[in-house]
């Protein structure tokens, strides 16, 4: 079934109930399990969800197939997440790059040698760890870097559903995995100073 | 075998840095511009492609940053999406039922 083609489009503009079944089904649960890697709650995870249905519902009519409606649906809720965490406070658009620019020198080499990884992966816990940092990271760095990463979407997908540009979205992978790959070396290096 | 890779690369790297003169270190790309293309994993020029591979040959730093680069990339596909319990699993089949019965309505 192709959810994107005009002829279903026009059932659900119509409400058909077959075709609005058919899309409820298919990707509620999706959405869901979407909103729930974000941390979320299983509640605010519902709360959100169907917010984005009432929004997809309200403004179908201007869908014009250009994406595939499985990111048409999660750009409409990850802006819904957005506006969660804004309303609880704990949105910022992004940290500040002060501790990514001392990274580097003056003459752009680093100022301190990355650590040789081989051995984090050693760790029986290096699945949590990286489980735990992506849930520190700035919600856009956080959205980014899983989308790309962990859902394997692609950087056009991506752009639609996060609402910028390419270039945008290098800069949020570029501050995520440098954010991911410091806090692990700290804890790397908590470890080795501990044992 | 590791080590000896390690020390020679920088080795090398120390020979070129000192011998490659100023206007054309200019030409080459710093470690912040080699990291940033590794990690926003854009779209570059082959000639940006051979001077980052030029780069990774003698730079250990940029190595171990892309082996970390490597490894995070690889680590995060294990992590598990999430599990639903029963209760979840039948909310959400409630809520779909009456997301349904809300919209074929209007």
């Amino acid at each position: 079934m192709n959810f994107s083609s005009t002829e279903f489009i026009a059932k659900i503009i119509n409400r058909d109930e077959k075709a609005i079944t058919l899309l409820i089904t298919n990707y509620h649960e999706i959405l869901i399990k979407g909103a729930l890697k974000q941390k979320l709650s299983f509640d605010q995870a519902d709360e959100v969800v169907q917010a984005t249905w009432s929004t997809f519902f309200q403004n179908v009519e201007n869908f014009q197939g250009r994406s595939h409606i499985r990111t048409y649906l999660f750009g409409i809720m990850y802006n819904k997440i957005k506006e969660l965490w804004r309303s609880n406070k704990k949105y910022t658009s992004d940290y500040s790059n002060d501790h990514i620019e001392k990274l580097y020198n003056e003459r752009h080499e680093f100022a301190q040698s990355p650590q040789d990884p081989s051995h984090w992966i050693e760790s029986n816990q290096f699945i949590e760890q990286l489980d735990n940092i992506l849930h520190e990271l700035p919600p856009n760095q956080r959205m980014a870097f899983i989308l790309k990463e962990v859902d394997g979407e692609s950087t056009e997908d991506i752009c639609n559903i996060l609402g910028i540009s390419s270039t945008n979205l290098g800069v949020l992978l570029y501050r995520a995995k440098n954010n991911i790959r410091t806090k692990l070396e700290k804890i790397h290096k908590k470890e080795d100073v501990n044992e | 075998m590791n080590r000896i890779i390690r020390l020679l690369r920088s080795i090398i790297h120390d020979i070129v840095v000192l011998i490659t003169p100023k206007f054309l270190r200019k030409n080459m790309l710093s470690c912040e511009e080699v990291s940033f293309v590794l990690a926003s994993e854009q779209k570059i020029t082959v000639l940006k492609r051979m001077k980052l591979k030029a780069h990774l040959m003698i730079c250990q730093n940029c190595t171990d940053y892309t082996h970390q680069l490597e490894i995070i990339k690889k680590e995060c596909k294990k992590i598990k999406s999430p599990q639903l319990s029963k209760e979840q699993n039948q909310q959400i089949s409630n809520v779909q039922d009456k997301l349904i019965e809300r919209y074929k309505q209007k």
